[in-house]
């Protein structure tokens, strides 16, 4: 058994454990941890038709930052958002809030459906409504479905939201949903 | 003979370092013992509905909600949030590893508030089966279970299915 471990064999493997310690303490310890909350949603949107019906706007853009705080103990996030592309209706400004259900609080991501808030300067195909409720008296905007309407973009290609049903879990190219968008 | 001593008790340390960080992101939390205490800090027929709810999981599950007060460690509240797109939310707000410590429902009146008294309750018993430690359960439709995600379901007490749920885990 020795004499397989020799030479240049031992630091190789004494560094990669390390590393790996290194590591497994961190997300064990410091990473943030994902506590998911269990919702009871009104709708569940089987494709981007349904979705386009129920928004006010549908924009391409960019979150610049966001705030997060509880409302009677539920955890709430504000993110401001610059309009990049408008794909439907018209945003009441060239940077505009949304206000989702979760984000980082006390060092863990609480998330709906395990769906994180949206990050921070990350571009986004959006589909939201109006807010209407107590939640923040600043003008905003809720994803259509509260995570449903939520694809995050990289370059051409788009990530569509934890636990959708197949006809929006399927999307992968933000070309085919800018076309089902403007279909 | 030292040398493979160290890579062993390292390979240990990897091993024990990373196990439990995988844990986390499942839904797989549960009460350290079956009797919970529970409240239902709400108003009008919200308060009949998570009674109703409550009995139900009493009746059928080993798990047994007691009356709690405020300190309780299921609490359910109604008010109003907005068109948040969800009409009820579990947060469980204490957790210690896998045991959870205080599970806080909030039923969303904007969505709850045209609902019957069926459906309010199906939202309410469906909270209370988050509370328990239940996720959720699509694959049988809309009747299959009232673990099913959405206010579409058709069952308002829990199902066979649900009641296997709890009776898995505790
Ligand atoms: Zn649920």
């Amino acid at each position: 058994m020795m004499d397989s471990i020799k030479g240049k064999m031992y630091p190789l493997a004494v560094f990669f454990l390390g590393a790996l310690l290194i590591g497994g303490v961190y997300f064990s310890f410091f990473a943030p941890k994902e506590v998911d909350m269990g919702v009871s949603i009104p709708h569940t949107y089987s494709d981007v038709d349904e979705l386009k019906k129920e928004a006010d706007l549908i924009i391409e853009g960019k979150t610049l930052n966001k705030r997060t705080w509880n409302h009677q103990g539920v955890p709430f996030t504000l993110s401001r958002v610059k309009v990049g592309s408008i794909l439907a209706g018209k945003p009441k400004s060239k940077v505009i809030r949304v206000l989702e259900t979760g984000g980082m609080r006390e060092g863990k991501h609480w998330t709906v459906e395990h769906n994180r808030v949206m990050e921070k300067e990350q571009d986004y195909v959006l589909f939201l409504r109006t807010y209407e409720g107590p939640v923040t008296n600043e003008e905003s905007y809720v994803i259509v479905g509260a995570y449903q309407g939520k694809f995050q973009v990289e370059g051409q290609r788009v990530t569509p939201p934890a636990e959708v049903e197949k006809g929006l879990a399927g999307l992968q190219s933000k070309n085919q949903l800018i076309t089902d968008i403007k279909k | 003979m030292k040398k493979l001593t160290l890579l062993l008790g390292l390979a240990v340390l990897v091993f024990g370092s990373w196990t439990p960080a995988f844990a986390y992101n499942l839904w797989g939390y549960q009460w350290s013992s079956t009797s919970i205490s529970y409240e239902c800090d709400m108003h009008g027929d919200y308060t009949t509905q998570c009674e109703n709810g409550k009995n139900d999981w009493n009746r059928s599950t080993p798990v047994n909600l007691t009356y709690g007060g405020s300190n309780a460690g299921i609490t359910t509240t109604a008010g109003n949030f907005g068109n948040v797109s969800w009409s009820g939310l579990c947060n469980l707000s204490q957790v210690s590893g896998r045991t959870i410590l205080k599970a806080d429902i909030q039923i969303n009146t904007h969505y709850t508030d045209s609902y019957s008294s069926l459906q309010r309750k199906g939202v309410i018993t469906h909270e209370l089966g988050h509370a328990i430690g239940l996720a959720h359960e699509d694959s049988l439709g809309r009747g299959g279970a009232v673990m099913y995600s959405n206010d579409g379901r058709t069952v308002y007490s829990p199902t066979r299915d649900d009641i296997a749920g709890v009776n898995a885990i505790y």
